[in-house]
């Protein structure tokens, strides 16, 4: 474990190493014009990359940093505050957070040699393939198949709500390898270049009127036998081992991504002639209180991963916690703008996940924006209602719903669903 | 920074939780409240004498084992749990600290952490009980001495302690002053209360003889000091209690059965019951936040008593309302223990303002500036 002491030295190191990097009045990447944004993101990560903070975590003999969590937790937050992007581009989130990890834990070393290079370098995009038409919160219940023959995994199926997938030269997914395996047993993590024949990609406009989703069409597409991470049948179990590793290393940057944007509504409130109005003055502190809280939890995430104790409580608590928080900000916004709410008005808004960088527009368009984008968080990432089975079941020990085949052992029912 | 409990804390945490299961059981606080005795002397005796309760968490210099909140927040905490009837929370949380705060010489504090004499803060004006004012109360000096007179509303434990603490308005300024409960011209009248195990008392003062505590006119700042403490001890207190009727009411979903099937495998209760969690979990990390920041008296210790109290006194309404709805109608009898809870959680959240007072100080700070 790292001393705070050397932590507070490591920040600093951060800190200069940012001010050198970057440009004069810098005001955070939110107040770049859009054509220029784009262009800085990709010539930050470069810099980032090369300084190995891009990914602090992983091993140096990949590229990676080779740093601890704290030191990870340190950067990203720092970055966060100086208004510089922690995912600079959008394929980064699912290679960083998602396929990266748990690569390093499940893959071989011929793999890890492969493929963690080139997420760093960018050579790979990813997406997530876990979502189908008919599977999302139960999600075992996939019918993606994969069949190996002569060699290599043919896929037929369909995966769907790809987070900027049409940027994706690669995807990860979830696909049933072991028909006759019951639900989650028969599941495999397959890796699949994406431009081939076999794989076509739409994309799907959002409420937002932005094309940030996507889907995937499997028409016998193929990937080498090896592209399989962990063993055959152990997919369900791959994907869920994301868990671990990073946990708690986000939550300060999480923080202040989410202080920078009540400070960004509490001058709104000024501006507008609120801060004297007593509704919106108990509900702006509400906002507070529930943020400092989701820094307090945060922070004991992040305390007890450091002491190497076991996840507790409150990592699973945090989804359900900051999802539900965004959605209540947002309407809190929107309420301050009142009829101004209506009018798509001023710069728009930038992210599509979580709240808008240092510098982003306090601006009508920018807060529908927002308040759009956070009804998809309570979604996401395993919706609001299965955290809160798993908070039920998990940590709380309470008996799970019982499944109407589950009561008769031994019946096909469930494989039949599945195919 | 390390965050939460060390060790020691929660080792002490657990001695603290055996003693009150053996001298404190719920049983023993039914009794006891029922009756309108309060919590037995000799119970207070030997959780002051015997376990050492009143001197965590206070200063080397009065007696104490340190002056760490968080070492008192374990106190509070597993208080909380056991609907604690003593009168910890007037007078060490509140008397005890304030008298330190006003007066580090004074032989009072080590009196009232060795239980050897009780004391409850008399700071409410009846005509706007929400925090601590000098109003509705006046002291004049006599002599060597001061007489006051006035009332003071909600005085926690106000028919059980031995003296007062009372603020009261003087020609020098809000004051501190001892008032003994049976000195003349002090008159108690105890009120039949909600919340058994908080009772309160009406206190009247015509003329009565007291003696200052601390620097005349210098009451304000102490009883403030001692209070944002409290508002985080309080929090404490109440996610004790709230944690409790979460386990009770988890084991109850756990084994109740109803169509075929415990009925906490239903999602509309095990939803609820996430809830709960979420908000103790959220609640607990505050007031575990709060305390070392507190400790080091920064900027930002102003607001925390307030955000502590405020989201601690939900997260106990929620979890006691959840659960007399998850325990159906025997939730709702005077046998089942839920309501002892129900109107802890109730009378928390008020006792030292509503979540409301609290979230306005919050708007102001961030606000008003």
């Amino acid at each position: 474990m790292t001393e705070p002491g050397s932590t507070e030295d490591f920040r600093q190191q951060v800190r200069d190493f940012f001010r050198s990097n970057l440009p004069d009045g810098w005001r955070g990447y939110g107040a770049l014009p859009e054509e220029e944004r784009k262009a800085f993101c990709a010539d930050w990560r470069e810099i980032m990359r090369r300084e190995r903070y891009l990914v602090p975590t992983w091993p140096e003999e990949y590229g990676g940093g080779g740093l601890g969590l704290a030191e990870q937790a340190v950067i990203q937050e720092e970055l966060v505050r100086h208004g510089l992007p922690t995912i600079p581009h959008p394929s980064d989130l699912f290679a960083f957070v998602l396929i990266g990890p748990t690569l390093l834990h499940w893959g071989t070393p011929e793999q890890k040699a492969h493929f963690i290079p080139k997420m760093i370098s960018g050579e790979h995009r990813w997406a997530q393939g876990y979502s189908e038409p008919g599977a999302g919160s139960d999600l075992f219940s996939l019918t993606t198949r994969g069949v190996l023959e002569e060699g290599e995994w043919v896929v037929n199926g369909q995966k769907v709500w790809q987070t900027d997938g049409q940027y994706a030269n690669w995807i990860f997914a979830l696909v049933r390898t072991e028909p006759e395996a019951s639900r989650g047993n028969g599941i495999s993590m397959l890796l699949l270049p994406v431009d081939q024949p076999g794989i076509e990609v739409r994309t799907i406009r959002s409420m937002t009127g932005k094309e940030e989703l996507s889907e995937f069409f499997f028409t016998d597409a193929r990937t080498a036998a090896e592209n399989i991470i962990g063993p055959r049948g152990a997919g369900a179990k791959v994907a869920l081992t994301l868990l671990g590793f990073e946990r708690g290393s986000a939550s300060g940057a999480t923080y202040a991504g989410y202080r920078i944007e009540l400070d960004r509504l509490i001058e709104l409130v000024k501006e507008r002639g609120l801060a004297q109005d007593q509704v919106v003055r108990q509900r702006l502190a509400w906002c507070h209180c529930r943020l400092e809280m989701l820094k307090y939890l945060g922070m004991r995430t992040l305390d007890s991963a450091l002491s190497g104790e076991p996840p507790g409580p409150e990592s699973s608590i945090t989804k359900l916690y900051e999802s539900e928080y965004h959605a209540v900000v947002t309407e809190l916004a929107m309420d301050v703008l009142g009829m101004d709410g209506l009018v798509l008005s001023g710069a728009p808004g930038i992210a599509s996940l979580g709240p808008d960088p240092l510098g982003a527009p306090n601006s009508p368009a920018a807060w529908i924006n927002q308040f759009m984008t956070s009804r998809a968080a309570t979604i996401y990432g395993g919706s609001s209602q299965i955290q809160r089975n798993t908070l039920g079941e998990q940590v709380l020990g309470l008996p799970r719903e019982p499944r109407p085949d589950a009561e008769k052992p031994g019946t096909t029912t469930e494989k039949a669903v599945s195919r | 920074m390390k965050f939460g409990l060390d060790h020691d804390q929660v080792q002490f945490s657990g001695q603290v939780r055996k003693f009150l299961a053996v001298h404190m059981p719920i049983e023993r606080v039914r009794e006891w409240t029922e009756a309108g005795i309060g919590c037995p002397p000799d119970v207070w005796q030997r959780m002051t004498q015997e376990l050492g309760l009143g001197a965590i968490g206070f200063p080397e210099s009065v007696g104490g084992t340190g002056d760490r909140l968080l070492d008192q927040i374990v106190v509070a905490a597993e208080l909380g749990r056991a609907l604690d009837p003593s009168p910890y929370f007037p007078s060490i949380v509140v008397v005890a600290r304030t008298v330190l705060e006003a007066d580090p010489e004074s032989d009072w504090v080590s009196e009232l952490l060795e239980g050897r004499t009780t004391a409850s803060p008399a700071m409410l004006d009846p005509a706007d009980p929400t925090m601590p004012k000098p109003d509705g109360a006046w002291a004049v000096r006599e002599g060597a001495g001061w007489r006051i007179t006035g009332e003071r509303a909600y005085v926690p434990q106000g028919s059980f302690v031995d003296s007062f603490l009372v603020l009261a308005g003087s020609d020098a300024g809000p004051t501190l002053l001892r008032v003994d409960r049976d000195a003349v011209g002090v008159s108690v009248a105890d009120l039949p209360t909600l919340d058994l195990t908080r009772p309160v008392a009406h206190l009247r003062l015509s003329d009565a003889p007291a003696q200052v505590v601390g620097e005349p006119g210098g009451g304000l700042s102490p009883a403030y000091a001692a209070l944002n403490r409290a508002l985080v001890l309080m929090a404490a207190d109440l996610s004790g209690g709230a944690r409790a009727v979460l386990e009770m009411t988890t084991a109850y979903a756990q084994t109740r059965r109803q169509f075929d099937r415990p009925i906490g495998s239903f999602q509309s209760v095990k939803h609820m019951l996430a809830d709960v969690l979420l908000e103790l979990e959220a609640a607990r990390s505050a007031f575990l936040y709060a305390a070392p920041v507190l400790d080091g008296g920064s900027e930002e210790a102003k607001v925390l008593g307030h955000l502590c109290q405020a989201v601690a006194s939900e997260a106990y309404l929620r979890a006691t309302k959840t659960a007399i709805q998850v325990h159906g109608a025997i939730g709702f009898t005077w046998e089942h223990d839920l309501h002892l809870y129900f109107k802890r959680a109730t009378s928390g959240a008020q006792v030292l303002a509503s979540p409301q007072f609290h979230r306005e100080r919050i708007a102001a700070a961030l606000l008003d500036t």
